[in-house]
């Protein structure tokens, strides 16, 4: 266990397909500190204390889609969210996501419409897209992390969802499947 | 200074002469995700990796006839995992722990469940908790990282008897750089 600014793997998630919806994990990675919560829904607990989420990273296993028809250029967006309701079928709340263009990734071009832009099993940043510019490959590398860290309050459960967009509007692709996300950041 | 986390944890089995790679992931960063399974990822600054640790959970093996220590070295690949660049190996007999003492016939500075601190044999080492012999080995940023361990002495894996030292516990320490 970390303590105060050391940057921890705060756990993952797995999603077994992506299209257009902001779909909830299949799975999720734990860690000594947070297990993976029992419950209808995957998600995490962030612990004692808050924690901060300070790269969001993606992975994809398989960069091979089927081609969309129409083809359309297609963004991958995503969503922190966290429940306190003590459910066994939780209400999550947004804590922060992005669905504009100028902030998330491009992963599939209208012009390679069947092979993502991302290198397989290769780790992206998605906060390192926020606030750049619309159509930016993922592939191309961001120097500068732009998303602020994000507050998990303690207690709580966390997840991330993922879909795909489209000039900000949910957009459906066939065969993105076996995608994880790896969550960084810090314990307080 | 970070304070050491648990940055990997993953069992070892059927050591013989090849670099062993883990056979189950117990703990690591992005343990799951498909096509890393045996790695964990450096993080996306980078990592720095401070000890190493055996725990054997077997010590019944064929007897190797030979003094047998327990050697490893760590790779990267920065390619999603196609190809592997290798850090560092340790693998000089008086680098590491023995597992099998041949003139004693016993299993040297090994014991079952107890674990064993790596770092700590290098330089003609003789292991313990508090001094470290061995430098930090620091990895780069998102990569995918593997650390194999095998049977070695003198420089060389060893060919054992039998596909039976296996069970073995791998701990790696360090922190995530940011």
């Amino acid at each position: 266990m970390g303590m105060f600014n050391d940057v921890e793997f705060l756990g993952g998630f797995i999603h077994d397909s992506v299209t257009n919806a902001l779909q909830e994990p299949d799975s999720a990675i734990p860690v000594l500190e947070a297990g993976v919560q029992p419950l209808t829904t995957i998600a995490l607990n962030s612990g004692p204390r808050p924690l901060y989420i300070t790269h969001l990273m993606v992975v994809f296993a398989d960069v091979a889609v089927t081609d969309p028809n129409p083809a359309v250029a297609t963004d991958l967006g995503w969503s922190i969210r966290t429940s306190t309701d003590g459910s066994a079928t939780p209400t999550y709340t947004e804590v922060v996501g992005k669905t504009a263009a100028a902030d998330l990734p491009q992963i599939l071009t209208d012009a390679a419409p069947t092979a993502l832009l991302a290198t397989a099993n290769i780790p992206y940043d998605l906060f390192s897209f926020v606030g750049g510019a619309a159509n930016t490959s993922i592939a191309t590398a961001q120097t500068n992390v732009k998303q602020g860290p994000v507050r998990i309050a303690a207690k709580a459960l966390f997840q991330v969802r993922l879909g795909l967009y489209t000039a900000g509007t949910l957009t459906a692709v066939t065969g993105l499947d076996n995608v994880g996300v790896l969550v960084y950041g810090k314990r307080v | 200074m970070a304070q050491p986390q648990l940055l990997f944890a993953g069992t070892y089995d059927n050591l013989d002469n090849a670099w062993a790679v883990p056979a189950t992931v117990l703990v690591g960063s992005g343990t799951g995700v498909a096509a890393t399974t045996g790695c964990f990822f450096s993080g996306p600054l980078g990592c720095v990796i401070t000890d190493i640790y055996y725990i054997p959970r077997d010590l019944t093996f064929t007897d190797p006839n030979a003094d047998v220590y327990i050697g490893w070295r760590v790779r990267y690949s920065a390619d999603g995992g196609a190809s592997f660049t290798t850090m560092d190996t340790v693998w000089a007999s008086a680098d590491c722990p023995m597992v099998w003492d041949d003139s004693e016939g016993d299993y040297g500075d090994s014991v079952l469940d107890t674990p064993l601190r790596a770092h700590a044999w290098y330089g003609a080492g003789v292991g313990g908790l508090t001094d470290n012999f061995y430098g930090d080995i620091v990895i780069p940023a998102n990569v995918h990282v593997l650390v194999e361990v095998g049977p070695v002495a003198a420089s060389a894996l060893i060919d054992m008897p039998a596909a039976d030292l296996d069970s073995l516990d791998v701990l790696v320490y360090g922190y995530l750089k940011g």
